[in-house]
């Protein structure tokens, strides 16, 4: 499911790493502004020209829909039109920012990791947390599709059954997954005081990614001179 | 000469339980010997494995006492990551151990744990996915059920290790798949390394071990007569009366074509399965027998053709949950399909009265299992429980996926016991998808081999059990 977010040159671990949670950071900082639209239009563009462009418009899309959803209700809560514009704004920032992270290969994320020698917990966490996302969607999928073997797909008048028979497998599920793959990455050698593992193909910094990072970084004072 | 595995006065319990899965036993396994571990479910073949690649006590807790030796060295108080050195691991499930997106990279992993240097990391990954025919390139996402089996299997392979531990790596992969698997690891104890390998599909593997041992009675045991196990193995469920045919169809595929990506996965499938019939979906890993099963059970639809079925009147292309009492589907992982408190209420979900659930209970061996809770039985027991959940609703047509992946010899009796009564009392009709040949009389009328796409032969049981054993479908 990741793979959508990925582009044909990935970018350098860190570089992607950094500049979603410097774009997130500013953005939410300044999110009471409307200049937020320009910044997120601009963060959108700069991150297409990098290969993004498809998951920019997926996760702007999904976003934004969400975001209208929420965006609705917090004005009718809040009694403002600015609430709504807010809290979409928000949701696309979240959306759009997030595209340099979820772009990364889960074999990037770890070899810059080691190449930086950080602490095996840390890119056991991170390697985990991103397998962990596609294998959920994997698993939510199957198990809606159990349902409807079982009679338990649209029970609607029976929700005890439609909510046994969707979150009973998925923590099972989730629980041996978890297990299984922890098994796995033991058995294949792996050990959170490995600081000398090998990297089979490095990743490297190049000009590309000093060029997205800096862009990133003149929008976000941009947006802090603007707004 | 020092011995690869050698294991004195173990013995080995869970947390909370009296009886010892191990109790004061000893073991070894020389280099250059391929060594086969069988057995009923529960007896604690995977736990041995866990014992030796450091997994118990480490990860999963337990009393142990006694030494295990590996290459040698005294490993009893180190973790598996540290005997990741000495041996390799090839676990199940391999969908829920797979962490990158391209194969190469998954192969790497483990070269990279190993602190391997970079260029030889590039030639190990290179051999063994060339020698288990996986694409460098090929995205994990994409790969069948077999294809990551294999993946799996080489990405160990490529660590180096001279001692390898394999937990039934022969689930999900076809006959060729299963080969290549079983000469690959005949050919590195010809050089000299060590395999122990847990399976139950011994018809395949007997051929290549050296020595078979079991578990009994918390000992390993060297299997004297192995001729006898093999004769006991091949033929475990007695053939049924077949259906010779006249049953009005009720389901009918013309033309079907299936395209989940740009290449077709089936390109022209036509076919019946009528009322009472027995048919069995064979083909090569990958080649889409599940996909096929998927859509005649109208979990997918198909991209062209036509399909018609006659168990219900149906409005509209979505299938209603009336449906599915008519064409019981079973997933391969029980763990999908069951969610109620206790074995009776799930059997009761789609029984029709809690007596008939009750029998099905009896049929499936699950009778004194009836207040347990469903995610706390064995796998063996869980299958059993998945598949009769199902067919407690007395659906007229069944579709099978792998139903006897990791069944011992027992499961697999009971649950075609159980089938073969149920098709006498109802004249239920099955589409089964599966590799074991140990199935072929009891679950087949009919079988169908996919391949490129289309259904390219057609035989009988027998046939079906030649095909398994390396001749074509239709001799």
């Amino acid at each position: 499911m990741l793979e959508f977010f990925h582009a044909k040159k990935p970018l350098f671990p860190p570089v992607g790493f950094l500049c979603s949670l410097l774009a997130l950071g500013v953005g939410m900082a300044y999110s009471s502004h409307l200049v937020l639209y320009g910044y997120i239009a601009a963060l959108a563009l700069l991150f297409a020209l990098f290969g993004l462009w498809r998951a920019v418009l997926g996760a702007g899309l999904m976003m934004g829909c969400f975001g209208l959803l929420t965006g609705v209700l917090s004005c009718l809560t809040a009694g403002s039109f600015a609430s709504f514009f807010e809290t979409l704004g928000r949701c696309l920032l979240l959306g759009v920012a997030a595209v340099p992270m979820l772009s990364l290969p889960a074999a990037d994320m770890t070899r810059s990791l080691r190449q930086m020698k950080c602490p095996g917990a840390l890119t056991l966490g991170i390697l985990v947390t991103i397998r962990f996302i596609p294998v959920l969607v994997g698993e939510v999928r199957q198990i809606r599709e159990a349902m409807k073997t079982r009679g338990a797909g649209s029970a609607w008048r029976r929700p005890q059954t439609i909510y046994r028979a969707f979150f009973i497998p998925l923590t099972m599920r989730i629980l041996g997954i978890s297990d299984a793959l922890s098994l796995s990455l033991e058995t294949r050698g792996f050990r959170l005081k490995n600081k000398d593992a090998s990297v089979f193909r490095p990743v490297r910094f190049g000009w590309r990614d000093g060029v997205f990072a800096v862009g990133t970084g003149i929008l976000s004072v941009l947006l802090g001179v603007l707004a | 000469m020092k011995k690869a595995v050698e294991v004195r006065d173990l013995s080995f319990s869970y947390p909370g339980e009296t009886r010892k899965i191990l109790d004061h036993a000893d073991f070894t396994l020389e280099y250059g010997e391929f060594a086969v571990l069988s057995g009923i479910s529960g007896e604690g073949k995977t736990t041995l494995l866990g014992l030796l690649n450091g997994v118990i006590p480490f990860l999963t807790p337990g009393k142990r006492e006694g030494k295990i030796f590996l290459a040698g060295e005294d490993c009893t108080d180190r973790k598996a990551g540290e005997r990741a050195f000495f041996a390799g691991t090839v676990l199940q499930n391999a969908d829920e151990q797979i962490v990158y997106e391209k194969a190469a990279d998954e192969a790497a992993f483990g070269c990279e744990n190993l602190n391997l240097p970079p260029e030889e990391i590039e030639g190990r990954v290179d051999a063994s996915l060339k020698l288990l025919r996986i694409a460098p390139d090929s995205s994990t996402r994409t790969l069948s059920g077999g294809q990551k089996q294999r993946l799996i299997t080489a990405a160990t392979l490529a660590m180096g290790q001279r001692i390898l531990f394999l937990d039934e790596p022969l689930a999900n992969l076809d006959r060729a798949g299963a080969l290549l698997l079983l000469q690959t690891l005949k050919d590195l104890t010809k050089q000299g390394c060590a395999v122990l390998l847990i399976e139950h599909r011994l018809d395949l593997v007997l051929p290549f071990a050296d020595s078979v041992y079991r578990l009994r009675q918390g000992k390993i045991e060297r299997v004297a007569n192995v001729p006898a196990l093999l004769a006991e193995n091949r033929r475990l469920l007695p053939a049924s009366q077949a259906q010779t045919g006249g049953g009005s169809p009720l389901v009918e595929l013309a033309h079907i074509r299936y395209a989940p990506g740009k290449t077709p996965l089936l390109r022209d499938i036509s076919l019946s399965v009528r009322e009472g019939e027995r048919v069995w979906l064979l083909g090569e890993n990958g080649c889409g027998t599940t996909t096929l099963l998927r859509l005649m059970a109208r979990l997918i639809r198909p991209d062209g053709g036509a399909y018609r079925q006659s168990l219900l009147p149906e409005k509209g292309r979505r299938p209603s949950a009336r449906w599915f009492r008519a064409a019981g589907y079973v997933y391969q992982n029980p763990s999908y399909q069951l969610f109620m408190p206790t074995v009776r209420d799930e059997l009761a979900v789609a029984a029709p009265e809690d007596a008939y659930a009750v029998r099905m209970a009896e049929l499936f061996g699950l009778s004194e299992l009836l207040d347990r809770h469903p995610h706390a039985l064995s796998e063996g027991q869980k299958r059993r429980l998945g598949i009769a959940a199902v067919l407690a609703g007395q659906p007229r047509l069944v579709f099978l996926d792998e139903p006897t992946v990791g069944q011992d010899a027992e499961n697999l009796k009971r649950i075609g016991s159980a089938l073969q009564t149920l098709r006498q009392e109802t004249g239920m009709a099955t589409v089964t998808v599966t590799h074991d040949i140990r199935c072929a009389a009891a679950l087949c009328d009919r079988a169908l081999l996919l391949a490129d796409g289309v259904i390219a032969a057609q035989g009988k049981a027998h046939q079906a059990e030649n095909y398994l054993s390396g001749q074509p479908l239709n001799q």
